[in-house]
């Protein structure tokens, strides 16, 4: 006979601060940050991996980079959260991701929000990293496609423009 | 029209980079699909043995569960893109951890897990074979007993790739020989003779996006398939055979492959939220976990490289062997022609009167390897390239001039009957070597490697594209093939402008929906922007026809005086004068135009020759690295590496640049990193916490690209495929600098300090 699991029962409300939204989202004990912002539509915040290696989940919490599915939707209730979609006003773009534009800094695309969140959070905190730190922050994140070469002068235009 | 370029070549950003970077970008994952259901795989749980039973009961019962699905849901057929070897459910055995064996759809995520779970599945254990040694052995398992009754799907291509021949009663899929010249003769008058063994592990693809599929069946029983696949048009084909359906009831529409490398080509998880739409008349979503990614997908093919080679006293090579086997995992998928066309490239773009090659491809009970980039190529090279180094240097040459003194030459032979049209590997090997510094001596504990590359296409494949011109001067071009994130779009849309003479921005492109009605084999070997590229120049040149002999009536001067260049109709010459195109255009209607292209074998053969094959297109390169060996640790940090190729013409800068440096970041995994490691043939790392990707810093510190051209390629104004190229040298570079460094030979991918140390240690 299967037995019944322990703690899955008990779907209840959640509000958070999504991109300058109050937001009301269903969760369970159990749910992830990752699965609360993509229930909303905000799908820019992807699974590559759901262990924390990859990054491709990245959103910002109270304005640092984290690893959405690190993180358990009840546990950040009420917070302040910043996904991709909220980086930049509608229809204006992000200094990053005018620069990820023109360096082409992508292929498929599927890492290019998480390594921007990533970006943005360690430009928020140093204006004017060198080679060695743009490299060493993007390395938190993995990309498959584009040899991050592109990526860190990318983020290297924007520091020099600041 | 070359000289004067306006649009192609240009460094345009992808067409959806702004999706792309603001997130907007929907992969399969990402799709609204209003009421679709879960899917989960059941996966077996020992690599080789008889299924006694599957009782789905319980999980029938589970509130939420909407069906399951076990093999006698699924059409008796197999499915293979060569040898149809494989049940997407099997009813009689599993061969290898982690096969599907059953399918469920729930109404969401956790009662589809739970219901995965209550699947009973009942085995009756088999030997499991992981090695190839394994399998070879005196009165091992069969892995594929019905192995003489599966159908090979012919190959009708105008120059069909031999594949050898099966050995039934065995674990061989197929034994490939070669020989050309005498040998045993070649041999005999060498100066000098080596042998060395080499071997590569399976390396995993690792696309960030997990593999993953969506299908409906509407309620006149219209199929729609939403896929990542590299090959959208075939996987139309391939559903509507396998479920006996006619191909005007499926559709398949690509979704963006959040990277794909291979792993994505041909049918992988299509049939099963097929089955399920079928049977719950509802939507339903497949999407794997990485973990589940690494086990079901496995890597590429992996394979053990035997060679001997005699050279003369004045550092000619004479005399080559090569065996080859290599293990194609449980099932063959594209294998047979990897193996093969791998083979022929390990035997290097070198000079050799006498030659003699076999190559084995041999069930085991791992994952079925997979295409990846490159097809087995960059595998070969490894051991290819390493081994010449290791001639070049034992005979206390230089590995430079020796690969130049023996390289292929235009209107040289191949082993296998075929005369080579072009060959520019000496100006690759000098480009890379200038860029890397050859001449100027390593600083100590460094040292600097270089490697050739070869690749062939198989002739045979097609591509078909429409361009419309509407009247307001704008453009739309469609395409049945997908853009994998190399940035074909922009590219198909770079050459419907350049021939229409229109601004970019006013041209968009339709990539990957078989409702398109355009046949295309598929984003894979190289091809996309050279066989749909091809085809957008071919059918953008038949709308400018249509353009320029309307404006020779309105003008009443002969089209061939007549240009469209910047969005106007100027007579040739006088850049002054002209027409507006949109004013020509005003209530013309839409002007269409159709191309279509088709790989064919563009090579003579040597009259007589008992073999003769003939390939579609040859592309050649060089890789030189400089690296900084820890001795203590015995870590190595790559500092340049150089990827030059001879790519005929640069469509678009910025796209060119990314696949060289991902190719080079992705061989440079492969050739320190990455190994999917089998204990017995139990996948023991399949997360990315085990199996490790190059981060930003193990990435070389530069990457640099030296494109060389023009050039005579078949794809438009003079352009090669490129895509797969520049990963193909990367190991066999990085493992020649780390001998050059540290006189350690590493045979074995990949690199680890471990293997260095041990090395340095005896």
């Amino acid at each position: 006979m299967a037995r019944e699991p322990a703690v899955w029962h008990g779907e209840f409300e959640l509000k958070l601060r999504v991109n300058g939204e109050e937001r009301v989202v269903r969760a369970e004990p159990d749910t992830l940050l990752l699965d609360a912002v993509r229930s909303l539509g905000l799908t820019g915040a992807r699974r590559g991996c759901e262990t924390g290696y990859c990054g491709a989940c990245t959103v910002h919490l109270d304005g640092q980079a984290v690893r959405s599915c690190l993180q358990l939707a009840v546990r950040v209730r009420g917070r302040t959260v910043t996904t991709i979609e909220g980086l930049s006003e509608p229809g204006r773009l992000h200094p990053l991701q005018r620069a990820f534009v023109e360096r082409g800094a992508m292929e498929c695309g599927y890492c290019i929000p998480g390594m921007i969140m990533l970006a943005a959070g360690l430009l928020a905190e140093h204006a004017r990293p060198s080679p060695d730190e743009v490299r060493r922050t993007l390395a938190s994140n993995l990309c498959r496609c584009t040899g991050y070469q592109k990526m860190v002068q990318a983020v290297l235009d924007v520091a020099a423009a600041s | 029209m070359t000289g004067e370029l306006e649009v192609i070549g240009r460094p345009a950003p992808k067409l959806d980079a702004v999706a792309k970077v603001t997130g907007r970008l929907r992969y399969v994952a990402d799709l609204d699909l209003p009421g679709a259901l879960v899917a989960k795989l059941v996966v077996s749980t020992v690599a080789h043995g008889r299924i006694l039973s599957v009782d789905a009961t319980e999980a029938e019962r589970l509130p939420g569960v909407r069906a399951v699905i076990t093999g006698r849901d699924l059409p008796r057929t197999r499915y293979g893109q060569l040898v149809k070897d494989q049940p997407f459910l099997p009813t009689d055995k599993v061969r290898y951890l982690g096969e599907p064996v059953a399918a469920v759809a729930a109404v969401d995520e956790r009662t589809a897990e739970r219901a995965a779970q209550l699947v009973r599945v009942e085995y009756e254990e088999l030997p499991a074979l992981s090695t190839t040694e394994d399998a070879l052995a005196e009165g091992a398992p069969l892995v594929h007993e019905e192995a003489a009754s599966y159908e090979v799907v012919p190959m009708t291509m105008e120059s069909p790739l031999p594949l050898g021949k099966p050995v039934h009663g065995t674990n061989v899929l197929f034994d490939l020989h070669l020989r050309d010249g005498d040998p045993e003769r070649g041999f005999a008058e060498a100066y000098r003779v080596f042998e060395e063994v080499y071997s590569v592990p399976m390396v995993s693809h690792a696309a960030m996006e997990p593999h993953a599929c969506a299908a409906e069946v509407d309620a006149e029983g219209r199929i729609t398939v939403w896929t990542p696949t590299q090959t959208v048009t075939r996987v139309r084909a391939w559903i509507a055979e396998y479920f006996d359906l006619p191909m005007e009831r499926v559709r398949v529409i690509g979704t963006k492959p959040g990277g794909g490398f291979g792993a994505k080509i041909g049918v992988v998880l299509e049939p099963y939220v097929v089955a399920l739409s079928l049977k719950t008349k509802a939507p339903v979503r497949l999407v794997l976990t990485r973990t589940e990614t690494f086990c079901m997908i496995g890597g590429w093919l992996p394979g053990q490289f035997r060679f001997k080679t005699g050279v003369s006293e004045d550092g000619r090579l004479l005399a080559r062997r090569l065996e080859v086997v290599w293990n194609a995992g449980a099932y063959s998928n594209t294998s047979p022609v990897a193996s093969a066309n791998a083979a022929l490239v390990a035997l290097g773009p070198y000079r050799a009167e006498h030659v003699e090659l076999s190559s084995r491809l041999v069930y085991t009970n791992l994952p079925g390897a997979r295409p990846y980039r490159g097809l087995a190529a960059t595998q070969a090279n490894w051991a290819a390239e390493r081994h010449i180094d290791s001639v070049a240097r034992g005979l206390g040459q230089d590995p430079l001039e020796f690969r130049i003194r023996n390289r292929l030459r235009p209107g040289d032979r191949t082993p296998w009957g075929e005369v080579i049209p072009e060959a520019r590997i000496e100006e690759c090997l000098r480009a890379a070597a200038a860029e890397i510094g050859w001449s100027r001596s390593p600083r100590p504990g460094s040292g600097k490697g270089i490697a050739a590359m070869w690749k062939m296409t198989l002739p045979g494949f097609v591509a078909q594209c429409r361009v419309e011109l509407h009247e307001d001067a704008s453009v739309d071009v469609y395409s049945g093939s997908i853009d994998i994130g190399t940035g074909s779009e922009v590219v198909l849309g770079q050459v419907a402008a350049e021939v229409l003479g229109v601004p970019l921005e006013h041209v968009r492109v339709h990539m990957g929906d078989t409702a398109f009605d355009l046949e295309d084999s598929g984003a894979a070997a190289s091809r996309t922007a050279v066989y749909a590229g091809s085809a957008t120049l071919q059918a953008s040149t038949r709308v400018k026809e249509q353009v320029l002999e309307l404006a020779a009536q309105e003008l009443g001067v002969p089209a061939g005086e007549l240009e469209l260049r910047r969005g106007w109709v100027k007579l040739v010459g006088r850049p002054e004068s002209g027409l507006p195109l949109a004013t020509l255009l005003q209530g013309v209607g839409t002007l269409s135009g159709q191309g279509e292209f088709r790989g064919v074998a563009r090579t003579e053969r040597v009259e007589g020759h008992p073999v003769g094959w003939r390939f579609a297109d040859w592309k050649f390169g060089a890789c030189a690295a400089d690296v900084e060996v820890d001795l203590e640790t015995g870590r190595v940090g790559v500092g340049r590496v150089v990827v030059a190729h001879d790519i005929g013409r640069v469509l678009n800068r910025l796209n060119v640049e990314t696949q060289a440096q991902g190719s080079v970041v992705m061989g440079t995994g492969a050739a320190l990193y990455e190994q999917l490691v089998f204990e017995g043939a139990q996948l023991a790392n399949p997360s990315f916490m085990e199996y490790l990707l190059p981060t930003a810093l193990e990435a070389p510190r530069e990457i640099v690209p030296v494109l060389i051209e023009p050039g005579t390629g078949h794809g438009p104004f003079g352009s090669l495929g490129f895509g797969e190229l520049p990963i193909i040298a990367v190991a066999a570079a990085l493992g020649n600098a780390v001998a050059a460094a540290t006189g350690v030979e590493v045979c074995d991918l990949p690199i680890t300090p471990e293997k260095i140390l041990d090395g340095l240690e005896a």
